[in-house]
């Protein structure tokens, strides 16, 4: 543990730069909050890295009189929201622009637009770096607040709607994880005899065993239902195919890719406390049923979903599912499968939510029954969208495979054989529908009423470097990150990390795979 | 043993790298040559057949070395990068880069067809789906293996959908989710050896031992996944629809090639991989099963097309069948004990895998050939082709024939041992098997007989007789272009080859399926004569019939003048047909509906030497036809039982699941309040 | 023992002021009961303060003041008191009578829960816990059974109200800028939903929430 001031510093600069945005007069040329809106992002991304770095380098950092604390597995976090907050940000500016250019957006929305990007990548800096348990969930409860606008930003019928449905939706579920909250504390507190140090995660952790079980238990299934509402688990998930379809694509991409995560942090936290109190059956049994039925109920969903946008967020459900699945299977293998998994979903789910962007772009409807032949009208939007699909499908070498695969290797490992076929064979379902995005609207052919043409490089660009990132991770996670995922289960689980089958996460600091793949050796064997 | 020797060649791993590099060239090479499909055929097609020239060099020598390994760590440390070159996984490299080579000969001159609609993604999927189809035989760890495998699905499903039109995308559809299906299975079933083994590497998987229960439980995921690859009945519904739906140079890949490989995988996880564990006598009865009902019903359904690549690709069905029959004795020698059965069976599973890669290949192209001067599929609409395409009739007859199990050709061959080993395994065992493999031989039989109708139906309706072309206006197809008619030569010589040369091939062969159950050699010729493992119960000679056949000049000719419809033997070119004195009309000639009547008749002799074979045949004669029409009622069943409940199936489960999504957020409040409830009671019960 | 009793008759008043905010015909009506609301919720926290030498308990009770009885009701009577739907009338799916006797049966059942649990700091103000779980409910409840969204609104508020004083009742001497952190949310929440429940109106010239239900499967 190393005090310092970055935390504190990577938390305020989106905070001023929303503040900034805020007292701006509303008839600012569009670059000004653009300019704005670029500093905060690379601001974020910096920082974060810089952050990450150490942490990867193996100190936490503190701030704040451990109010703050950023171990290695809240690094995994803000590592997605660094990475991919200021990809999808970076996406936004041209996205944005066209939607001004097109009248699809009142240009006096963009100070709107801008000033809650910041403060929502804020909250959710907030929400992955607080110690606190109480100053945690004020975090997700204002995600939830810092993001409505953005859902709404469009101020149509339907996007009114939703974000309603949002606010309202996200607000009662969260409340009900101040109930786990409030509990966690007062049980802390009866065991440590001050209040001052129950209401740090790091405390309570340290002390998890002499809890009362029967508190902890009631605490952690106040904190599923609650952040797991925020963290669109099955069947407090029906917020999310709303707030994902009417929300602009970037946002959609930020909200699926980061806001989902932030959420799953806090239950990891608190799984964290309640593998120590009571062991790990309870906490894994509840996130293994929620997980199972979310990947069960969202596979269909997914299969029939006819717009585009909506059935990428039935998709994220599914893989938060499958996340939940990974924690619930527990052991480092299905805990490190788990982080992995959520910055491999991180980065496709946004590549494919800035490629529904582009279909926006270039068809300005998201029925897929309308799209057709991307591929001719606008090839590197196509290409990226096959490659985002093909990846979210679980194809090799894109990322996601690898993580699926832990995930039912962890499973399997773990006596959950026919659990894991199911999921598999609903896993098959999504590929299928996958398969039929491709099929029918990436490839095809087109209608004609299309002019061909592809989007803006400042499009383009964001989504290339997102696909860089998804193919270096599917062929090899980068030995930092491989550390990272390495360090961070242990901070989630409970005895020693005894496995059988290696991960990637589990080189040795010393051993850069890239320098291991280096040497290679042919030599017979002798067969009978 | 060894009879071929490859001294002068460099080490078959290092030939493999070169192999697969060539195809990852062609595969680039094509992409940057967008723009120029002229090109684009050529800098994907030449890299291509380099890259089955040093795939054959690499294969074929190592099919009797001992195993190489090529090893480099992967970028996971539970994905060694290994590659393994055993005889087993020669064996494919060898029939892939065969294939592959004559494929890519072929494909420079039938992709004009393609121009201006994707020729250098076609050269890209293409030279992808080879080189992944070879590294999956010879990958040597379960992370790569599965890897490789999707890559194969996933390059191949953007081949099958090339057309692009409702019924290719359809296809493609069907073909990639029983792929992937088949993928997750397979992945269970190495998930499950891993746990034993300790690690991904097949090399431990091999030597792990797992439960008995377990082991049958790896198998029959195995079996699943790799079957539904393979496409034997009931998991074969995509093939009929994938294979025709593909371009003919791509179809003759995949069903000549990549269905082997659902075949190499049950042969690798049932006998290689799981060979350390305890296997049970119901794992060979099950493919035993599976074949003979695959073979029959593949046969019977392909008689009813009229679209010429459906009918072959029924027909791959069909030889899959047999292929699993002569796995499954292997693999009832393997687990009675009896090493000689289990090599003989695992032979004649190998040799016809060879065979039905080489006339299948044949026929595909064939095939294209065709389509690609008629442009179209059905073969009611061609007719009289032969005479202005003899060499592509000349082909495709040798292939026709090779495929009905005609000798001295190569598919009687393998079809003669996979008799052999069913009666082997009739002889011994136990009681059960005493009663199913002659069953299965049977099936055999009446499989055959169907097949030779069926070709000569199909030979009969595309080649012989007078045009049937609806627009009469349309003048006489021209002969192929020359790449395509080399690529069909080849494959037709290797098909005379493979049989004619059966007492060099078969040992060879043999020495495989012994190595690869790690059984003691058995003897499979004597000088020019087959002998079946050695048992001194049946011997046979294909040179010695192909002399006789020579000799006696007067039967090719004769069969010639049957199958093209009886106007050979007075040719008098480019007049109609006598037709009893009235004006020759189309419908006069036999159709494909046509030809099933006066078949006993015209192949009475070639039945016979059936029925001496498979001594079983008496007393089916009469509720042959009723059997037919009775089994080719099922074919539709496949559709309305499987594909169409799964689809329905998601389907519905996904309208009856969105009123879950009702609208209403104060219904969604309640859900939250639900979960907590039922969380709540579970916490505290 | 008396501030304890104090605190748990205090906490029954606060569901009768409840009731009040759910079955009050007009939003600016509401608004005015939900002052009165918080007021007995700050009068509990003083309470609360005194039987538990709380100095936090203090700052609470003076920043729940300022923003539960004074900010957050003039915020929502200004916004809502412009804001009618004639065509909604109430907007009651339940009539009132139903609706005090599942209140009822909502605190019952939330007594018997609590009486339950072992919770060794909050022995002597069960009932008043009770009745913290029995609001949030309540507030739920409201969200749940009215069609009027402006009554989600104060929904939200009465589920606040509730979490807050359990918060208090078992939390109390968290540090104050917890509180802090929690009572900004409320408000900002409170001004999003002011704000999008008058741009809804705007828009769709409607407050019923059943006409926020084209989003669908």
């Amino acid at each position: 543990m190393v005090s310092s001031n970055l935390p504190l510093l990577l938390l305020c600069g989106p905070l001023a730069v929303a503040a900034l945005i805020g007292l701006c007069p509303r008839n600012l040329p569009a670059a000004c909050f653009e300019f704005a809106h670029l500093a905060s992002i690379t601001f974020v991304l910096v920082l974060s890295l810089v952050i990450v770095g150490q942490v990867m380098n193996g100190s936490d950092l503190t701030a704040f009189g451990d109010w703050f604390v950023i171990d290695s597995l809240g690094a995994v976090f803000l590592l997605v929201i660094g990475v991919v907050g200021f990809l999808t940000g970076l996406y936004s500016i041209s996205y944005l622009r066209h939607d001004v250019a097109h009248g699809a957006l009142d240009a006096g929305k963009l100070k709107i637009y801008y000033g809650f990007f910041s403060l929502f990548l804020f909250t959710m800096l907030l929400a992955a770096s607080s110690n606190n348990i109480v100053m945690m969930w004020v975090a997700v409860e204002a995600t939830t607040l810092g993001s409505a606008f953005l859902v709404g930003v469009y101020g149509q019928r339907s996007s009114l709607e939703a974000a309603w449905k949002y606010v309202i939706i996200c607000t009662v579920g969260v409340a009900f994880g101040l109930y786990g909250t409030v509990l966690a504390y007062s049980n802390g507190s009866d065991v440590l005899g001050n209040s001052e140090g129950a209401i740090l995660w790091t405390t309570l952790v340290a002390h998890a065993r002499a809890l009362d079980p029967m508190l902890a238990k009631l605490s952690f299934v106040f904190v599923v239902i609650g952040f797991g509402t925020k963290a669109g688990l099955f069947p407090m998930h029906a917020w999310l195919p709303d707030a994902h379809s009417e929300a602009p694509s970037p946002v959609s991409g930020l909200l699926s890719g980061v806001l989902l995560k932030c959420a799953l942090l806090v239950i990891v936290r608190y799984y964290a406390i309640t593998v120590r109190a009571v062991g790990p059956d309870f906490p894994q049994m509840l996130v293994l049923i929620l997980g199972t039925l979310s990947i069960v109920v969202a596979a269909p969903l997914f299969f029939i979903q006819q717009d585009l946008k909506r059935k990428l967020a039935y998709s994220s459900i599914e893989h938060i599912g499958l996340i939940a699945v990974g924690l619930g299977v527990g052991g480092p293998l299905g805990v490190g499968a788990a982080l992995l998994h959520t910055l491999n979903h991180s980065l496709a789910k946004a590549l494919l939510f800035c490629g529904a962007g582009n279909v926006m772009m270039k068809f300005g409807t998201r029925d897929l029954g309308l799209v057709k032949g991307l591929m001719r009208l606008a090839p590197v939007s196509g290409v990226f969208l096959l490659a985002g699909v093909l990846a979210l499908a679980g194809f090799p070498p894109f990322n996601v495979f690898v993580s699926e695969f832990l995930v039912f290797a962890a499973g399997l490992k773990a006596g959950y054989f026919w659990l894991m076929l199911i999921c598999a064979l609903f896993f098959t379902i999504t590929v299928g529908g996958l398969i039929q995005i491709i099929a029918k609207s990436v490839l095809g052919k087109t209608t004609g009423t299309v002019p061909a043409g592809d989007v803006g490089w400042g499009a383009l660009l964001p989504m290339s470097i997102l696909l860089v990132l998804i193919l270096t991770m599917g062929v090899a996670v980068p030995a930092p990150v491989a550390r990272l995922l390495q360090n961070a289960p242990a901070g989630v689980l409970d005895g020693p990390a005894d496995v059988a089958v290696g991960a990637p996460w589990q080189t040795a600091p010393a051993a850069d795979p890239v320098a291991v793949a280096t040497g290679n050796s042919s030599h017979t064997e002798t067969n009978p | 043993m060894t009879m071929m020797s490859f001294s002068f060649l460099p080490d078959p791993m290092d030939l493999l790298l070169v192999s697969l590099l060539l195809s990852a060239f062609g595969a680039l090479a094509s992409l940057l040559a967008k723009g120029n499909d002229g090109v684009a055929t050529w800098v994907a097609g030449l890299p291509g057949a380099l890259a089955g020239l040093a795939g054959l060099a690499a294969g074929l020598p190592a099919l009797t070395s001992p195993a190489s390994v090529f090893e480099t760590a992967g970028p996971y440390p539970f994905a060694h990068f290994i590659l393994r070159l055993d005889p087993l996984s020669a064996l494919l490299v060898a029939v892939i880069s065969l294939l592959a080579l004559v494929s890519w000969i072929y494909s420079l001159a039938y992709v004009r067809e393609y121009r201006g609609r994707g020729v250098p993604a076609m050269g890209f999927f293409m030279n992808l789906f080879v080189a992944s189809m070879i590294l999956v035989v010879v990958a040597d760890n379960a992370f790569w293996f599965l890897v490789f495998f999707e890559m194969m699905s996933l390059t191949s499903y953007f081949v099958v959908i090339f057309d692009q039109d409702e019924e290719a995308v359809r296809a493609g559809f069907l073909y990639f989710l029983v792929a992937h299906a088949g993928s997750v299975l397979i992945m269970a079933a190495f998930f499950i050896m891993a746990n034993y083994a300790g690690s991904y590497d097949f090399a431990d998987f091999r030597t792990a031992t797992l439960p008995a229960p377990l082991a049958s439980l790896v198998f029959l995921l195995g079996f699943l996944g790799f079957g539904a690859k393979a496409g034997m009945i009931p998991l074969h519904i995509w093939l009929p629809r994938a294979h025709p739906a593909a371009p003919s140079h791509a179809s003759a890949l995949m069903s000549g090639v990549m269905i082997k490989i659902g075949v190499f995988g049950i042969v690798k996880v049932a006998i290689d991989l799981l060979g350390a564990s305890p296997n049970a006598l119901w794992w060979g009865l099950l493919v035993l099963a599976f074949g003979a009902v695959s073979s029959v019903l593949g046969v019977v359904y392909a008689l009813a097309e009229h679209d010429i690549k459906k009918l072959l690709a029924y027909h791959s069905v069909e030889n899959i069948g047999i292929i699993l029959l002569g796995v499954g004795v292997g693999m009832i020698g393997m687990a009675t004990g009896n090493p000689a059965l289990a090599v003989l069976g695992l032979m004649a599973g190998f040799y016809h895998l060879i065979n039905h890669a080489v006339f299948k290949g044949l026929l595909f192209l064939g095939a294209g050939s065709v389509i690609f001067r008629m442009h179209t599929k059905d073969m009611e609409k061609m007719g009289g082709l032969g005479r202005t395409m003899p060499w592509t009739a000349l082909s495709f007859l040798i292939g026709a024939m090779a495929i009905s199990a005609i000798p001295p050709l190569n598919g009687f061959v393998s079809e003669w041992y996979t008799y052999q080993s069913l009666f082997l395994a009739a002889l011994g065992g136990t009681p059960f098997v005493k009663f199913a493999t002659p069953i299965a031989a049977m099936m055999l039989a009446l499989t055959g007989a169907l097949a030779v109708m069926c070709f000569v139906k199909a030979y009969g309706v595309i080649f012989a007789g007078p045009s049937r072309h609806p627009d009469p206006s349309h003048g006489a197809p021209e002969e192929a272009p020359r790449p395509m008619l080399i690529g069909m030569g080849i494959l037709a010589a290797a098909c005379i080859v493979l049989g004619i040369a059966a007492p060099v091939v078969a040992p060879v062969v043999g020495t495989i399926a012994s190595r690869t159950l790690g059984a003691a050699p058995v003897a499979f010729a004597d000088g020019a004569l087959l002998i079946p493992a050695g048992e001194g119960q049946a011997v046979l000679s294909t040179p010695l019939i192909a002399v006789l056949l020579i000799g006696m000049a007067v039967l090719p000719v004769v069969i010639k003048a049957m199958l093209s419809g009886g106007n050979t033997l007075a040719r008098r070119k480019g007049e109609a047909p006598w037709a009893a004195g009235y004006l020759p009309d189309v419908h006069m000639s036999a159709t494909a509906g046509s030809f099933a009547q006066p078949i006993r008749m015209f192949f009475g002799p070639l039945y016979d030497v059936r029925r001496s074979l498979a001594s079983v045949w008496t007393g089916l004669e009469v509720r042959f036809e009723r059997f037919v029409t009775f089994a080719r009622r099922t074919e539709p069943l496949w559709d309305r039982h499987i594909v169409d409940p799964v689809t329905e199936g998601v389907d519905k489960a996904g309208r009856r699941l969105q009123p879950i999504q009702g609208g209403d957020f104060r219904v969604y409040c309640l859900y939250i309040v639900a979960a907590l409830v039922v969380l709540l009671a579970l916490t505290v019960r | 023992m008396v501030g304890f009793q104090l605190v748990n008759g205090l906490a029954g008043l606060l569901i009768v002021t409840s009731l009040l905010v759910i079955l009050a015909r007009r939003p600016g009506l509401s608004a005015k009961f939900y002052s009165l609301q918080s007021l007995v919720l700050v009068a509990i926290f003083i309470a609360l303060a005194g039987v538990q030498a709380s100095h936090e308990l203090y700052l609470w009770s003076a920043s729940a003041f300022v923003t539960k009885v004074v900010l957050v009701p003039i915020i929502m009577y200004r916004a809502f008191s412009k804001l009618d739907d004639p065509k909604l009338g109430s907007g009651e799916v339940l009539p009132p009578a139903m609706s005090i006797v599942l209140a009822a049966l909502v605190v019952v059942l939330c007594y018997w829960v609590v009486s339950g649990v072992a919770l060794p700091a909050a022995a002597a103000i069960k009932p008043a816990l009770a009745v913290s779980l029995a609001h949030f409910f309540l507030g739920l409840g409201c969200i749940v059974s009215q069609r009027n969204i402006l009554k989600q609104v104060f929904g939200y508020c009465l589920m606040e109200n509730g979490s807050h004083l359990t918060l208090a009742l078992l939390a109390a001497k968290a540090p104050e800028l917890v509180e802090v952190g929690i009572a900004t949310d409320a408000i900002f929440a409170v001004v999003i939903m002011a704000i999008l429940g008058t741009r809804i109106f705007l828009t769709l010239h409607t407050l019923d929430a059943r006409s926020l239900t084209t989003l669908k499967g």
